[in-house]
């Protein structure tokens, strides 16, 4: 354990603030799930991306992936509860390919990821980049890149939140490819923003940025490009994220080089990032770029953002018990976005006054947007003050967040699921058969014993046919277990 | 030899339940598409009736609900 403190001393405020999440929802990590295994068995040789899932996984999981790294083995814990979440993130990294359980049960870590993870703690994130540092005193990033980088993105929300001819001419093609791929907008002369963009706009900026990124890897997959090819320089970049809190003004003159070796769809990948403001490149032809202040969001490990303070201090948003809303903030995509489930009323230079009324807290819920999502909005924004008065929760009125929540559920009467009923089984055994089978996988949705009717799940019924299948070949019993196709 | 449907299930509240009863035996939807009655909050309905059956439910129970924001 006391190796890795050392070599990393970088990352341990990071990680000590996730300790609260038990259940992992980093996006990074479930794509990494979903890409084939030979691509992720690639990046876990790689000692940068080794490196950065490691700082992306749960507290628990990276002790354990310590321990296991070290020792070859971790303690077992007493606590019941404590038991459960170290099994859970376990899984995950079973899930990932970093562990690999033996038959006999016992956990090893995966060889090539002991390896290059080892090899990077010795190094330390910055110098297992191959990107070449060029301090300089010619080429400066100017005064104003941060201001830059934080319009970059707030442009390609804008093309979101407000479709009109400005914007979309203000976005690449390839991001409105990336956000039609990945649904967030609809029709192909004049947009529309469904359901999952209007989600997409109410997510913090962290998880937007990664919902963005992720979505434009998909999009690399889908052209048949190498994923890890394009991994590794993301990767890399973001390991520099603490380069730019560490050098400060020094950060003015720190730039990178661009490779000519690198392939397309690495230069792809730089023109996108520069879209984003995450990197900024003053010329092409000065080959080099530099990071800006956005790049953190990249950094963070999504899973502990919600508290993030940066947040809170530029929050602008003041809701009153009598559901009036104060909007000090000129910013077009701030209005638009709060537009979406309030009724706006003024409109003054640098503040907006609207109402939460019935009407479009309803009109917001049609569009698939959920409560919780507005609350969220609304606390994530709400106004310093409000917050340093009532706290960070109670910074929206309890009786506005509770209305909210009431006028979602008067929507929602009745829950309706895909779903197949099977009536008129032959025998009691054929019956409890396919109940054990249905609710040993988890696609059992209701079943009664009078009545002898079974529903399942959609996906379950291929699964329930099969079992058929089986059973009927297995002499009757179905407690056979022959996979035999 | 065992009998197979596909359709929906619905989860709702005992009295939510009594209007998609009312629903089904005045033929509103124009025909009726209860399956299976299954228990105190759960019904079994044909699957293409669901688009018509929301937009009904949101008719009716907009009707139901006062005003909310007249005194604007």
């Amino acid at each position: 354990m006391s190796v890795s403190s050392s070599s990393a001393p970088s990352e341990a405020p990071a990680n000590t603030t996730g300790v609260c999440s038990s259940r992992h929802s980093c996006l990074f990590l479930d794509f990494l799930m979903t890409i084939k295994p030979k691509d992720r068995q690639r990046m876990l040789q790689k000692p940068s991306c080794s490196f950065f899932i490691y700082r992306m996984l749960p507290a628990i999981a990276q002790q354990v992936t310590i321990q296991l790294i070290w020792k070859g083995s971790f303690p077992k814990a007493d606590d019941v509860e404590l038991t459960k979440s170290i099994e859970e993130q376990v899984e995950l990294l079973l899930k990932l390919g970093i562990a690999h359980k033996a038959t006999d049960g016992k956990l090893t870590i995966d060889n090539d990821y002991k390896r290059s993870y080892m090899y990077a703690a010795m190094l330390g994130a910055a110098s297992i980049s191959s990107l070449v540092l060029e301090t300089n005193n010619e080429k400066r990033r100017g005064k104003d890149v941060e201001k830059k980088a934080v319009e970059r993105w707030d442009c390609i929300l804008r093309y979101l939140a407000l479709p009109s001819e400005e914007n979309t001419e203000a976005v690449s093609d390839t991001t409105k490819d990336l956000f039609r791929k990945a649904n967030f907008t609809s029709g192909e002369s004049r947009i529309e923003i469904t359901t999952f963009g209007f989600q997409f706009l109410l997510l913090s900026p962290v998880k937007q940025m990664w919902t963005y990124v992720i979505e434009y890897l998909k999009l690399e997959i889908s052209k048949g490009n190498d994923i890890v090819e394009v991994i590794e320089p993301l990767i890399q970049i973001v390991l520099l994220a603490n380069r730019v809190k560490v050098a400060g003004f020094k950060a003015e003159k720190e730039c990178y080089q661009i490779d000519e070796q690198w392939t397309q769809p690495q230069h792809d990948l730089l023109n996108h990032l520069r879209e984003l403001g995450v990197i900024f490149i003053r010329k092409r032809k000065d080959g080099v770029f530099f990071l800006t202040q956005l790049l953190t969001h990249l950094a963070t490990n999504e899973t502990i953002d919600d508290t993030s303070s940066e947040k809170a201090s530029n929050g602008k948003v003041i809701v009153e018990t009598n559901f009036r809303v104060y909007a000090y903030t000129s910013s077009l995509l701030q209005l638009a976005i709060i537009a979406l489930f309030t009724e706006m009323t003024y409109r003054f230079a640098d503040m907006s006054v609207g109402m939460i009324t019935r009407e479009s807290v309803r009109g917001a819920l049609q569009h698939g947007i959920t409560a919780a999502q507005i609350i969220s909005f609304l606390r994530a924004n709400a106004h310093p003050q409000c917050v340093a008065t009532s706290g960070p929760v109670n910074c929206l009125p309890i009786t506005v967040a509770d209305q909210i929540r009431l006028w979602e559920d008067e929507r929602r009467r009745m829950d309706l699921k895909d779903a197949y009923i099977y009536s008129h089984f032959e025998s009691d055994d054929e019956y409890h058969g396919v109940v054990r089978y249905a609710q040993e996988r988890g696609i059992l949705l209701w079943a009664n014993p009078q009545q002898k009717l079974v529903i399942v799940n959609e996906e379950g019924h291929e699964a329930v046919r099969q079992w058929y299948k089986r059973s009927k070949g297995a002499s009757g019993d179905s407690g056979a277990g022959t996979s035999s196709a | 030899m065992v009998n197979v449907k596909k359709g929906v299930l619905v989860t709702s509240d005992p009295a939510f339940r009594q209007l998609l009863f009312h629903l089904d035996e005045s033929r509103q939807l124009g025909s009726k598409f209860i399956v299976r009655e299954l228990d105190d909050t759960h019904l079994f309905i044909e699957k293409d009736i669901v688009p018509m059956l929301e937009s009904k439910v949101e008719q009716i129970m907009e009707n139901m609900n006062p005003e909310t924001n007249d005194n604007k």
